[in-house]
């Protein structure tokens, strides 16, 4: 067995940015617009992503600066998620705009 | 590569649960810890971290109120953490890339290709010359300077390139076409390599010196490179053919006693085992006595490369000296084929056998064979120009 990973995390607190559920919603640059690359019908990337809304492996809703972007598939998965870029692979069916 | 560095960096596979996971999720990627291949399973979100970010987690689950669980530990430090109290293991580890990385300095095969006519080893017996063989530092070979000196011992090799891949030497080679003798320009006549009747002339260069149905002796000149006309004298290379029906004879001997060494049933085996350019012999004695010998050598072949590991085995096949007498019948054949072999070396044309004569004698019997066939009888003898 491995032992459990005991490392004090008040002295690497200043790299976190901590969040509450609410700041997701607080901290959209409303400014930004965002760029969305299709690869086939395999892979998306949306990049200047805020955030997820919800996730399923069928259908991905996504919050952007302007409004959200919801993605119809099959076996969705997001293959990273960082710096505000997403990449989502898997079968796309569909993409939808709503605000 | 990516998945070779997350290994030797350590990462996790996390399962996260709860009714805010996407809020977990989003709160992650604002903080910086970096997520990958995230899938969802029933009502779990699984999701790949690296170790360091790991440690970041709890603060981000209880403000999202998140449950996660490691499902599965990947990486070398959760492997080295698991062998930490094994010291023998990880020297053993140690020793063996160790060695592997000494046994990698040395040359260990030497292949060449390229060569049609010139056997494989006697590149390899020049390569050996140069200092390019088994077990040799790779640092001490030199590609250009290797390549230049076996140029240099052998004539037949028209390029030569030595490559270092790994540790396999890999001599590719080039062999000479066949260039033009020293003879070629020199004035020639073509003379008469035996006697016979002239029975067809097709003359390139030169100037004929018979006809259709002349009788020549051996020696005599055919074409002669002479050429003069009114003005001048031009001296020519003669080429050409010049059939004639020749007759020759061949003779054959053979007695009826003979005294030969034929094998016995002894035998007796060298074992010797080869690594690299060392000869661990497994025997002590010599051999002595009147013996056939007979050398296999195995060598260990991996991938259709021949490592410098090997087993040579010397077979000693122990001979007796044994008298045997031959029948007439039996001498009649043997010296019928021998000469047959005979006639054939000496014509590939078809032949005719005139005349064929047993003759005995005191201790075997004689074969005679005359025999007569068309063929090119032309043979090169260079003329000495001295000018004054």
């Amino acid at each position: 067995m491995a032992r459990k990973l005991k490392i004090p995390i008040s002295k690497k607190r200043e790299k976190l940015n901590l969040f509450t559920f609410e700041d997701v919603e607080n901290d959209i640059d409303y400014n930004i617009k965002s760029h969305i690359e299709i690869f086939s019908d395999k892979e998306i990337t949306v990049e200047c992503c805020q955030g997820i809304l919800d996730y399923n492996n069928d259908y991905i809703k996504l919050r952007l600066s302007k409004g959200n972007v919801i993605l119809f598939g099959k076996g969705l998965y997001i293959s990273c998620f960082e710096c505000n870029v997403i990449r989502i692979k898997g079968k796309l069916l569909s993409l939808e705009f709503c605000m | 590569m990516l998945w070779l560095i997350r290994y030797i960096k350590g990462f996790l596979k996390i399962s996260i649960s709860g009714e805010y996971k996407e809020a977990f999720i989003n709160k992650a990627m604002k903080s910086g810890v970096f997520l990958w291949d995230l899938c969802v399973l029933e009502d779990k979100i699984t999701a790949h971290i690296g170790i360091k970010d790991f440690k970041y987690l709890p603060l981000m689950r209880r403000k999202a109120k998140a449950h996660i669980k490691i499902d599965k530990k990947y990486g070398l430090p959760f492997f080295t953490y698991r062998y930490r109290k094994r010291a023998g293991f990880i020297l053993g580890a140690l020793l063996f890339f160790s060695i592997l990385q000494f046994l990698s300095l040395f040359v260990w095969s030497v292949q060449v290709s390229g060569n049609t006519t010139v056997k494989s080893e006697e590149i390899l017996s020049c390569c050996r010359k140069v200092g390019v063989f088994e077990g040799v530092r790779k640092s001490k070979i030199s590609s250009k300077n290797a390549a230049g000196r076996i140029l240099l011992l052998n004539d037949k090799l028209a390029w030569c390139s030595v490559n270092v891949e790994g540790s396999i030497v890999t001599v590719n080679v080039t062999e000479t076409k066949n260039m033009p003798s020293e003879k070629d320009g020199k004035p020639s006549n073509l003379v008469a390599a035996e006697d016979g009747i002239i029975t067809k002339i097709d003359v390139k260069s030169g100037n004929t010196a018979v006809k259709v149905g002349d009788a020549v002796a051996k020696g005599d000149i055919l074409v002669s490179g002479i050429i003069e006309s009114m003005s001048s004298t031009a001296f020519v290379r003669s080429s050409g053919i010049v059939e004639a029906k020749i007759q020759k004879t061949f003779t054959k001997k053979a007695d009826f006693r003979i005294i030969q060494n034929m094998p016995t049933n002894k035998t007796k085996k060298h074992v010797t085992l080869e690594a690299f350019s060392l000869k661990i012999p497994f025997y002590f004695t010599k051999t002595k006595g009147d013996y056939i010998t007979e050398n296999s050598n195995k060598r260990l072949i991996i991938n259709g490369k021949a490592l410098p590991f090997g087993v040579s085995v010397e077979k000693f096949i122990f001979t007796e000296k044994k008298k045997f007498n031959r029948s007439e019948k039996e001498l009649e054949t043997l010296l019928k084929k021998e000469i047959t072999k005979e006639i054939k070396a000496f014509t590939n044309e078809k032949y005719e056998i005139i005349a064929e004569d047993y003759i005995a004698t005191k201790e075997g019997i004689e074969l005679k064979v005359t025999t007569e066939t068309v063929c090119d009888i032309t043979a090169e003898k260079q003329i000495s120009v001295i000018i004054n």
